[in-house]
């Protein structure tokens, strides 16, 4: 998965938890609240209800690489439980059972498991059906991208993504000048360097790209009425996806006029030789021969 | 004629090429270079058509005008249809168009084959060519002439990650029917050209990865040759002639065997708009394309051989059933190797459990280091009962005698009965 930054608030979270696991303080006595201000992207902190002081001299807290990683992909899940479900698992490797997270059938470590998949599909969805609009397109056919071309792009993320995301279409877009807006953080990379902003509530106004009847089109014919497999399309992109896809706007029409398109390739008689040429009469006598010495 | 009736022709006409694969090649982004792109890891999907395929790459042919006249394919030079070419500098912008707008992870182009094998080969390389010269780092997959000269291959996988030779049906009476400018022997002398040197790049690449190992501080002297990191992959037509699909999986198994295949495709034959007098009236169940995917999975992933799956003492008829999936027709034929017992069973009995997977597996094993599974662990492992049930045994979990010692264990499994009774 992406090696993206862990969320705003993440590093706070561990903070805390060192000092708590420290001062031995049993998950039920610890409540973890998030100021949402901005939708989490800044001054989300979690806190201890009686924060201990930092310890001094008690033993280190050493938690382990694997608990790191799916805390850092935890942290970004919507869910305001998370901060507490990470620490009962936190409490659990250090008192309980190291190895907790090798163990697939434990409740706890199921969830957050699940937590993790989410957040991880969440991503993998971002990857792909971000679209990017144009502001000043190019009218020229040459190859060259301008510098400084300007792209947009507005997303809803389930989770607090941005973050992890951001750096993969720096490393992908690299040539570019982009800005990424979603309800839960926005990104901005100028082709030199990656900033992270604030959300936006809502779409940015802006003229649509004139690429999109290209892209449409392109969609409209790659799609094959004779193998109509909707469910199939829905599980891999559900329809809270589509009001932010330009193709999407075609599915309809391409599904009510599937069947009939596809009996009348098969009603159609066979083609007649139309426009044979000398090569392909030779062609057609070598089938017929090999056809009857089959037979 | 415009950009936008080219489009609707020359993906319209690239449509029946099944992979829209971007996934497997070599690691890259466009860090540190004024270019877009890149790859690595798992392909992205960024669409979904209604047909519940993955949209992935801009999948076009350069061309339909064609020479040949293979029976099953709309661009025939017997089709009636209508026909169109692109300039390389349009597919080009196209693909640069398209993947800045984050549409697609690349290009998966192929061509009609116009004038001379050669000279299309040389189209569909200077389109690469030319993306490449862009600092374009996303996927590139090149159809590839099987009939082009071995200097031309050699170029190819310079620029692209994938090549792909059709070998678009199982057998060579077959191609010789309804593809008699093909030869079997072309196509499979071009595979071995594609074979040896993505061999030849993957040991200078491994080569390179052990003096790097060796000695860090030294600059690697061999220059690295990259060709196709991706590989190579296939396509096989289904149900266009009267091939058994045990005569299909031979035929594949020898494509992974013999030429080191990424991945076959298995196409359904799809009706066409005017489609040839050789063909048949109906196209194949899509079932069928299925079942050859999923017997394909099993001997690729789960240790299934070919003739457990379809052998002549598995399968008279040399035919897949298409109301079960193979790995639950092989248990259904094989109850004498059931119950498998969660708690003892190694990685290759679980593979053989209807309705546990690779992933499935490797759970059970990571569990029951800790724990004696039993029935109630099975939900977090995300394994099915009702799928499972009638093939494993718990301590708590005895399976239901009623499938397993069932004279017609098929038609119990067919009509629900079965399905009823382990939910109880």
């Amino acid at each position: 998965m992406t090696a993206g930054q862990p969320p705003p608030g993440f590093a706070a979270w561990r903070t805390q938890v060192r000092n708590c696991l420290q001062a031995g303080l049993p998950p039920d006595q610890v409540h973890w609240s998030c100021g949402d201000s901005q939708l989490g992207l800044f001054g989300e902190t979690a806190t201890g209800s009686a924060p201990p002081p930092p310890a001094s001299g008690g033993r280190p807290v050493n938690m382990p690489r694997a608990f790191v990683d799916l805390a850092a992909t935890v942290a970004c899940h919507q869910d305001p439980q998370r901060w507490g479900l990470l620490y009962q698992a936190a409490w659990r490797i250090r008192f309980e059972s190291r190895s907790l997270l090798s163990q697939p059938a434990d409740p706890l470590v199921q969830t957050l498991e699940r937590m993790q998949k989410s957040v991880h599909r969440d991503i993998h969805k971002m990857k792909a059906f971000v679209r990017f609009q144009a502001v000043t397109p190019d009218p020229s056919d040459a190859l060259d991208t301008p510098t400084g071309e300007e792209y947009v792009a507005w997303f809803e993320p389930d989770h607090f993504i941005v973050q992890r995301v951001a750096p993969f279409f720096a490393r992908r877009f690299t040539g570019m000048h982009w800005t990424l807006f979603t309800p839960r953080g926005s990104a901005r990379w100028d082709g030199q360097s990656l900033q992270l902003e604030r959300g936006c509530p809502e779409r940015p106004a802006g003229p649509a790209d004139p690429l999109e009847p290209l892209w449409r089109t392109y969609y409209r014919s790659i799609f094959n009425p004779a193998r109509l497999k909707v469910d199939a399309m829905c599980a891999e992109m559900p329809r809270k996806y589509w009001k932010n896809l330009p193709e999407a706007q075609d599915i309809q029409a391409l599904i009510l006029q599937a069947n009939h398109r596809t009996c009348q390739m098969i009603e159609q008689p066979p083609s007649p030789r139309w426009r044979v040429s000398e090569r392909s009469r030779k062609v057609a006598e070598t089938q017929a021969i090999t056809r009857a010495r089959e037979e | 004629m415009d950009l936008q009736a080219k489009l609707t022709i020359l993906a319209d006409a690239a449509k029946y090429d099944a992979s829209c694969a971007s996934s497997g090649s070599s690691r890259r982004d466009s860090r540190g270079t004024q270019g877009i792109g890149s790859t690595g890891g798992m392909g992205i999907c960024h669409s979904y058509a209604p047909d519940g395929r993955c949209i992935s790459l801009l999948k076009i042919l350069l061309t339909n005008f064609c020479l040949y006249d293979c029976s099953y394919c709309i661009n025939r030079i017997s089709s009636p249809v209508r026909r169109a070419r692109f300039s390389s500098q349009e597919v080009a912008r196209l693909t640069l168009d398209f993947y800045k707008r984050n549409y697609i992870e690349g290009l998966f182009l192929s061509s009609g084959i116009i004038q001379s094998p050669d000279y299309t080969m040389e189209q569909l390389i200077d389109v690469a060519r030319l993306l490449r010269a862009q600092h374009f780092r996303g996927y590139i997959h090149l159809k590839t002439i099987p009939e082009a000269s071995p200097e031309l291959l050699a170029e190819a996988g310079r620029y692209a990650d994938r090549l792909s030779i059709n070998v678009e049906l199982p057998s060579e009476t077959s191609l010789r029917k309804l593809a008699p400018e093909k030869s079997a022997r072309s196509i499979q002398g071009s595979m071995a050209v594609l074979r040896s040197h993505i061999q030849e790049a993957r040991e200078s690449q491994k080569h390179r990865e052990r003096n790097i190992r060796s000695a860090p501080a030294a600059k690697p002297r061999v220059a690295v040759k990259s060709y196709a990191p991706a590989g190579q992959s296939t396509q096989m037509i289904v149900g266009a002639d009267q091939e058994n699909d045990a005569r299909i999986l031979t035929a594949s198994r020898a494509l992974y065997d013999g030429f080191a295949m990424r991945r076959v495709y298995y196409s359904a034959f799809s009706p066409i708009p005017n489609a040839a007098e050789a063909l048949p009236a109906k196209p194949p169940p899509l079932w069928r394309e299925h079942r050859l995917y999923q017997a394909d999975w099993l001997m690729r992933f789960y240790q299934f051989s070919l003739e457990e799956i379809i052998g002549p003492d598995e399968r008279p008829d040399g035919m897949l059933d298409l109301e079960l999936d193979p790995k639950l027709a092989w248990a259904l034929r094989h109850r004498g190797f059931f119950p498998v017992d969660l708690n003892r069973a190694s990685r290759e009995a679980l593979l053989r459990v209807p309705g546990i997977g690779t992933v499935g597996a490797r759970r059970i094993l990571q569990a029951r280091r800790f724990q004696t599974l039993r029935a109630g662990d099975l939900r977090g492992l995300r394994i099915s009962l009702r799928k499972a049930g009638p093939f494993i045994e718990l301590p708590d979990h005895q399976p239901d005698d009623a499938l397993l010692q069932s004279p017609d264990p098929r038609q119990r499994l067919l009509h629900g009965e079965v399905r009823q009774m382990s939910l109880l």
